[in-house]
Parts: structure tokens; C-alpha cells; sequence
């Protein structure tokens, strides 16, 4: 079963804790992000979603954004820095890199997957709003959240009824 | 060079979170999460993450003393002879009580210990440190009402709660562990999120109900909610008849305050209060947890009565899914006050006028009598040395300068001090005006016991090498003490010893062994009367600890601010905290990745009230108190009231603050003042 980098926005409290922390691992570079969003009173955290058919991938004409089965990554010394992959991510992840003229984005910190630790954002999140699980796993929880909202309404509706009875 | 991993306990807030520091060499390389702690199962938030302070290069490597061209630098054994030698002079003029001593809630047990110790040693309970600023009230009301000061019970009990209720606190962000692993876990699982307060923060964007009150109206508010409670019958008849006494007195005093008062006073609309305390009454499972907002003000001591009243009406006490009381803000706030670094508490709060207690601690201490007037509190400190009754003051890692209200009257006390010992990591605003200045160790370059907020005790071992001749805040009180001829009573070869002292004098801590602690991860909780004993996750399971064993109810009665807006300031000042910084942004601000973003201060305030005074988004202007001025960026934020201006103080903004004391705990009312904004032309 393949991890994935599992995202749920309700659960951020916008701390930039995976900010922080994925800076530290990747030399001064941060690849996420979290953007408060006022109006709806909720914060997401934005990363690479290392697509199946990843478009930056299909894009690149050299070959240094490729897929594995655990995700996207970028080969630096083959980037060119045609930054065509900017132009095709539909989310607006890879960022070129001005000091050494290459692309970068989230490796779900590799060096420390091969040491069996979860990457930095997930590791250090303190709100369940990043994790790094089985992708079976993230369909069981939104299964749940699901479930308890439907028992949560009929908790309701018979204290409800009891109320006006 | 081979990399190390040694166990730490982080040095910011008081959840007490475990980290693994990576070293190599001796000098910070980076942490690694340690997933089994209890408390935070590897997770961290922003500020652990970045540690590289502790190699910043503005580091203090040797002892200073100020001269005409400003600092230069002396040896140990000059700055500790000199040190010894004008405290002498200064106690034979003038007496001990013109020396003043504050601890530090960033230091170790041990040392807070050592330090309070010499002080009572050398005739004197003038030791306190910034509890007074943050959770004396909770400290004092708790104890009054519970007999212990502290938090009731676990963390873990708040995500076993069926109410949370968040009073004045901002967790999201002052204490991110606790609200993403507790508070928003009960949620999940189907609890009721309440946030009360002043500002629509990141905390209340989780809340189910939020009641948006003007700050300094907690108290009608949540007498209102009892109003409620206890007219509509709603109340725990079993636990307030069997557990509690003084509850005809609440029941006269709450009378008057109906929601529809409580939303005169308050702003939040009767609704919402009547809705919250329908909520709240739906469980007898429930915890109230709150911070500077409700204890950083002329009632805060009343305040935290009335909260711990509100939680007894619903019985949540003493047992498994409640948790009452404050969230202390420094990692060992609550241990620094075990230790009796308070003006009127011994360790394990023997107040100093009880002459049996005192007694006791004396004869473990080997004298004969220890002082038993109480010493003067940390805001009064600088009150008296302006007025020329405190001669010299020793600080041990505090910064005063930017954490006080009404900070201009510090630095003022400080310059009128004859003699100023500043012990710390770095040249901070206190140090600049210090006539001595000792370069101290940080705590992961030490080791020794820290207590977290929920009386957890852990062992925080020594991970790095000091820098230059910077040496542990333990070792720099010893010698001091031996040269002021106190060397028969500070016989230490090092913490254990500190602490294995602690067990004897402590009753709560005499299980807590310097060898039980450094083989547990994740520590043990006080009280833990034995080292067989497991340590106590619940508090007042079968009896309070007052004298009758009942919780006692003590009402409050609503009391506006000690200043209100009038025509010259017609807005109300209020301040709150960011994520990134921490305190006097002495550690923060130094480590990149968190001084990047959190860069300044921004002060909030409302779309209509910039629309009144025609300021825009991002605009630089003058905010002006009766005490001070302070230049500030505006954001707009519609979570802020009209009319009421929050301004992060990390940055310096307690120059704005009001000092008015709170007649119990002696806290400054740092939370309400007026203010004015002025435009730069």
C-alpha cells in the first residue's frame, strides 16, 4: 500500500508549523504553504499532490520531473529551467529557484522516507491537518466524518422531539 | 562528525511537548520528533522547529561589566567577587529587603530552586518572577476556591470532554498542541467547542458557539451563564449539595445578572450566552481552560472565581473528561511557583507568614529562621526602586523591559537601581541597563526537571555545549552563594542533588526522584507523595483540598476596567500573541525561519473603526496610551470589534499598558486600557 501525503484543511489551525519545519529539512526552502482564508474562517495548507498523471511531469522536455510510485520528484541536474511545469501544474506548486536556476517542490522529504520517518509537515503538524498515511486509510476517515455527521443529526432531531415533547 | 539525538523538553510554552535535539559536535544541527512522548506524540509547532538561536552569534560568551565605553568584558571569578561583594554592601547599609531576586519560568526547577533559597537565605522573600504577569490570579482564585492552584487534571481529560469551553485564550496559536491534539480530537469525537473573548481568533474558528464580549466583561458574562443555569434548574443538584459550600450566596449574587444585563455589559447578545450555558449544562463532562484574558486584569483573581464557580455548578471536577484552569504560558511557569520563587510562598506553597511551615523548611535547610514578611511582587519591584526603596535587583533569564505594562516604568526603576545583575542568553532590553551582566547556559545545554501545565514533571538532558564560558544557571547561583559565605548550605555537585533536596522539602514532588524522571519519558505528575507512587493525573477526585474539603464558591461581581475610553482615547486597547513569536521575542526572533515570518508587529482593528480614523490596510501609525506611544502596522480584521484595537506585545507594545494592579494577585491589567490612533502625516 503506497502512503500518501493526506491534506484536511478543516483540522488546520494555520500555525505554519510544516512551514517551519519542511524548511529546515530542505536547506532554507519551504515547500508548503498555509493561506488563511478570512472569509471562510479556515486555513489550508498547500503542497504537491504528486497526481498519478501528473501533468508537470508529461510537460517536462528533459525528463527531470518524473514519477515513482511513491511520487513527483525533480532531478535538478537534469532541470533546465524552462519552467514549463509551472505553466502546466494546475495547482501552482513548482517554484523556480533563482539562486540555482532549477525548479523545486516537495519531495515528501525522501531522505527521511528511506529512514522509515514520515515526512517533516506530517511529522510536525499538530492538528491531524497533515498526515502521511495509507491511501485506504484517507478513505476510512472521510467514510467516518460522513457517518458521524448523519448519527450527529439524528442525535438532534430526536433531542428535537424529545424538547417538544 | 557523527550526529546525536538526546531528549529534550521544549523551552516555549507550558505543554511541555518532547523534541529530539540533533547535535553534532556539541552544537545544534536540527531536532528530530520524538513520536512516543505522551504529550505530543512527535508533534511540534512552529517555534521548536527552528532552534537556531542557541547558535546565534549575538549569544553572551563572557561575563560583563558596564563601563563609561559601555560593556567590557571581566572573568567568572571578578563578576561573581563583585557581585557577592555590592549585595553584601547594599544588605549591610540598608538591609535585605532593599535587594530584590526574580526567578525565572524559563529556567529549571532546580535552579529556581537555588535562586528563591538564596534569597530566603540572605534574609529576604523579594522573589518572584513573571507568574505574577501571567497566572498569579489562577494560582491565588484556584487556590482559594480548590486549594490548588493548578490545573485539575490531564490534557488528555480536555479530549475526553464533551464541552470545551476556551475563556480569554487563544490556543491555536499560544498553545497549538493542546488545541490540535485535545481540543479539536474532542471535537471529532462530537464535542462542543465555546470560545469567549474579545477577538475572533484562530481558536474561535473552530468554535461551535463564539461569544464575542468587550474585554473586561468575563464576569457579567458568566454570571449570566449561571443565572441560567441555576434558574432553569440546569445546575449538578448532587455535586454542588455534596461537594461545594456558599451556594445561597451565588444564587443572591447572580440574581441581577440576566443575559439581557450580561449583553448591556458585555456586547455579546443574550441569545449566545443563554445558548452557551444550554450547551455547556448538557454535559457533566466538560472543561473551562483560560489564559491571559481573563487573568491580566484588575479582577483577574474574581475572574478565575468566577470561571472555577461556573465548572463547579456542572460538576466538572474530579473526574475522568473535566479539566479546569490555566494554560501557563512558559515551560516551567508551573514549576518555577513549586519552588516558592514567589514573594509569599516557600516551595510547595508554605506561605512565608506560617510560622510552622516555615519551621519546618528551616530545619531542612539547616538555619535557624527564615523571613516571614512578604516580599515585594515583580511589578512592584521597579515601583520601589523608583521610589529608592529597592537597591539592586539579580534577574535570572526575565526580560521586564518588554514584558511589564507600562514598561517605561521599569526601565526607569531599573536606571534609579544602584546595583543590576542581568543572568542571561543574550543582551536582552532588561540586560542593557544591567551594571553586570553573566552569560548564561540555554536549557539544551543543561539539564534538570521542567513542570509543564498539567503538573507533569519531566527531565530535560543536556544535548549541547555552551558557547564561550556561558555556564548553567545551577552552577553560577552555587558559586555565588559561596562567595557571599553561604557555601554550608549550597553543597551541590549538581541538579539530582538540587532535586533529590526538593523530594525532602516538597511533599507533592517526593516521589519525583532525578532517576525516576530521567528513565520516564513524559515525566510524572504531582502530587506524587512516594517514589512508588504513579503520580496523579486527577485532582480533587474525592475532596477539594480546602480546609472543609468543599469547593468554596466565591462570587464576583462585575467591575469595569481600571481605565475606559473617554473623548482624549476612545478606543479600547487590548493585546494578544502570534504563533511565531514568543514572549520578548528574545528566542524567536533570533531564529530565522520564524523571524521571517513573523517580522513585526500588526495591529488589528475593525473595517468601520479604520473607516472612522481613515486608515487603510497596511498603513503605519502612531498608537497612543496615557503611558506611552508605540508606531504600529494596521491590519483590518473584521474578528476585532469596532472600537477595540489588539496589538501583538511581543514587539514592545506593553510601553501602551496599564499598570493598575489587581488588589490579590498583584497582576498589572495589561489585557483593557484606552488608546488613540494617530496618523503619520
Amino acid at each position: 500500500m503506497v502512503k500518501i501525503l493526506y491534506v484536511d484543511p478543516k483540522n488546520c489551525i494555520s500555525c505554519r508549523a510544516c512551514e517551519v519545519a519542511c524548511e529546515r529539512e530542505h536547506e532554507g526552502i519551504s515547500h508548503i504553504d498555509v493561506y488563511p482564508v478570512e472569509d471562510v474562517e479556515i486555513s489550508v495548507p498547500y503542497t504537491c499532490r504528486h497526481c498519478e498523471n501528473a501533468p508537470c511531469v508529461t510537460v517536462c522536455p528533459t525528463k527531470a520531473l518524473y514519477r515513482t510510485d511513491s511520487g513527483v520528484f525533480v532531478n535538478y541536474l537534469r532541470c533546465i529551467g524552462c519552467r514549463q511545469c509551472i505553466v502546466a501544474c494546475p495547482f501552482g506548486i513548482p517554484k523556480f529557484l533563482d539562486i540555482h536556476k532549477v525548479i523545486v517542490k516537495c519531495d515528501l522529504c525522501r531522505h527521511r522516507l528511506i529512514r522509515n520517518l514520515p515526512p517533516a509537515c506530517a511529522s510536525t503538524c499538530p492538528a491531524e491537518a497533515i498526515s502521511f498515511i495509507d491511501e485506504d486509510e484517507v478513505t476510512k476517515i472521510k467514510r467516518g466524518v460522513e457517518l458521524s455527521k448523519i448519527s450527529e443529526a439524528v442525535k438532534t432531531a430526536r433531542t428535537l422531539s424529545y424538547l417538544r415533547t | 562528525m557523527p550526529e546525536h539525538l538526546i531528549r529534550a523538553v521544549c523551552p516555549y510554552c507550558g505543554v511541555g511537548c518532547g523534541l529530539m535535539i540533533k547535535s553534532s559536535d556539541g552544537r545544534y544541527v536540527g531536532i528530530e520528533y520524538d513520536y512516543s512522548h505522551p504529550v505530543n506524540k512527535g508533534g511540534l509547532c512552529p517555534k521548536p522547529n527552528d532552534l537556531s538561536f542557541i547558535n546565534s552569534p549575538d549569544r553572551l560568551k563572557k561575563p560583563l561589566r558596564k563601563s563609561e565605553s559601555g560593556f567590557i568584558e571581566i572573568s567568572w571569578k571578578d563578576a561573581t567577587k563583585e557581585v557577592a561583594a555590592r549585595i553584601k554592601n547594599i544588605i549591610k547599609d540598608v538591609g535585605p529587603n532593599a535587594v530584590a531576586f526574580l526567578a525565572s519560568a524559563k529556567c529549571f526547577n532546580e535552579e529556581n530552586y537555588l535562586l528563591q533559597k538564596l534569597a530566603r537565605l540572605l534574609g529576604t522573600n523579594n522573589v518572584d518572577h513573571c507568574a505574577r504577569l501571567c497566572h498569579a490570579p489562577t494560582l491565588i482564585g484556584m487556590g482559594r476556591v480548590t486549594g490548588v492552584g493548578a490545573l485539575t487534571s490531564t490534557f488528555e481529560e480536555i479530549a475526553n470532554s464533551d464541552v470545551i469551553v476556551v475563556w480569554g485564550a487563544n490556543p491555536a496559536e499560544t498553545y497549538p498542541i493542546l488545541m490540535g491534539q485535545y481540543v479539536l480530537m474532542a471535537k471529532r469525537r462530537g464535542a462542543k467547542l465555546i470560545v469567549v473573548g474579545p477577538v475572533k481568533n484562530k481558536t474561535a474558528w473552530h468554535a461551535d458557539i463564539f461569544i464575542h464580549i468587550k474585554p473586561g466583561s468575563d464576569i457579567a458574562v458568566a454570571n449570566a451563564m449561571m443565572n441560567v443555569i441555576i434558574k432553569e434548574g440546569l445546575y449538578d443538584r448532587e455535586f454542588v449539595e455534596k461537594r461545594t459550600e456558599g451556594f445561597e450566596k451565588l444564587v443572591q449574587v447572580v440574581d441581577k445578572y440576566t443575559p439581557e444585563l450580561a449583553e448591556s455589559i458585555s456586547g455579546a447578545p443574550a441569545f449566545t450566552i443563554r445558548q452557551a450555558a444550554y450547551v455547556m449544562a448538557s454535559s457533566r463532562k466538560g472543561s473551562l481552560i483560560w489564559s491571559m484574558g481573563i487573568t491580566q486584569h484588575i479582577t483577574g483573581t474574581q475572574n478565575v472565581q468566577t470561571l472555577a464557580t461556573l465548572a463547579a455548578l456542572l460538576g466538572w471536577y474530579g473526574k475522568p473528561g473535566t479539566c479546569v484552569g490555566g494554560l501557563r504560558g512558559q515551560n516551567n511557569v508551573q514549576g518555577a511557583c513549586d519552588m516558592g520563587a514567589l514573594s509569599e510562598f516557600l516551595p510547595g506553597y508554605v506561605r512565608v507568614t506560617d510560622e510552622a511551615g516555615r519551621k519546618r523548611i528551616a530545619e531542612l535547610w539547616g538555619v535557624g529562621e527564615l523571613p516571614k514578611d512578604v516580599g515585594i511582587t515583580l511589578p512592584c519591584v521597579f515601583r520601589e526602586a523608583e521610589a529608592g526603596r529597592i537597591k539592586a535587583a539579580y534577574i535570572m533569564g526575565e526580560n521586564p523591559v518588554v514584558s511589564e505594562a507600562n514598561s517605561s516604568h521599569v526601565i526607569n526603576g531599573l536606571s534609579k537601581m544602584e546595583f543590576l545583575v542581568v543572568q542571561d542568553i543574550f543582551l536582552t532590553e532588561t540586560a542593557e541597563h544591567a551594571d553586570i551582566v553573566l552569560p548564561a547556559a540555554a536549557w539544551a545545554e543543561k539539564e534538570g526537571s521542567f513542570t509543564n501545565s498539567e503538573r507533569r514533571v519531566q527531565w530535560s538532558f543536556k544535548a549541547l555545549e555552551p558557547p564561550g564560558e556561558a555556564r548553567p544557571d545551577l552552577n553560577i547561583i552555587i558559586d555565588l552563594a559561596k562567595e557571599l559565605g553561604l557555601g554550608n548550605y549550597f553543597n551541590y555537585l549538581g541538579p539530582e542533588d538540587v532535586l533529590l533536596e526538593v523530594n525532602k522539602v516538597i511533599p507533592a514532588y517526593a516521589g519525583i526522584t532525578p532517576d525516576r524522571l530521567k528513565r520516564n519519558v513524559g515525566g510524572i505528575l504531582w502530587p506524587c507523595p512516594s517514589v512508588d507512587h504513579g503520580g496523579t493525573q486527577i485532582l480533587h477526585v474525592d475532596r477539594f483540598r480546602t480546609p472543609s474539603g468543599k469547593f468554596r464558591i466565591l462570587p464576583g461581581e462585575h467591575q469595569p476596567p481600571a481605565e475606559m475610553p473617554d473623548e482624549d482615547y476612545p478606543l479600547i486597547l487590548t493585546t494578544h500573541r502570534v504563533v511565531g513569536a514568543y514572549h520578548t521575542n528574545t528566542m524567536t526572533g533570533r531564529s530565522n525561519s520564524l523571524s521571517k515570518r513573523w517580522p513585526e508587529a500588526e495591529a488589528i482593528i475593525n473595517p468601520a473603526t479604520a473607516n472612522t480614523y481613515g486608515v487603510k490596510d497596511g498603513e503605519v501609525v502612531k498608537l497612543v496610551t496615557r503611558r506611552g506611544e508605540y508606531t504600529v502596522k494596521i491590519r483590518l480584521n473584521r474578528g476585532v470589534a469596532d472600537g477595540v484595537v489588539s496589538v501583538p506585545w511581543h514587539w514592545g507594545a506593553n510601553i501602551l499598558t496599564n499598570d493598575a494592579l489587581d488588589p490579590d494577585a498583584m497582576i498589572p491589567e495589561a489585557k483593557v486600557c484606552a488608546c488613540n490612533i494617530v496618523k503619520f502625516r
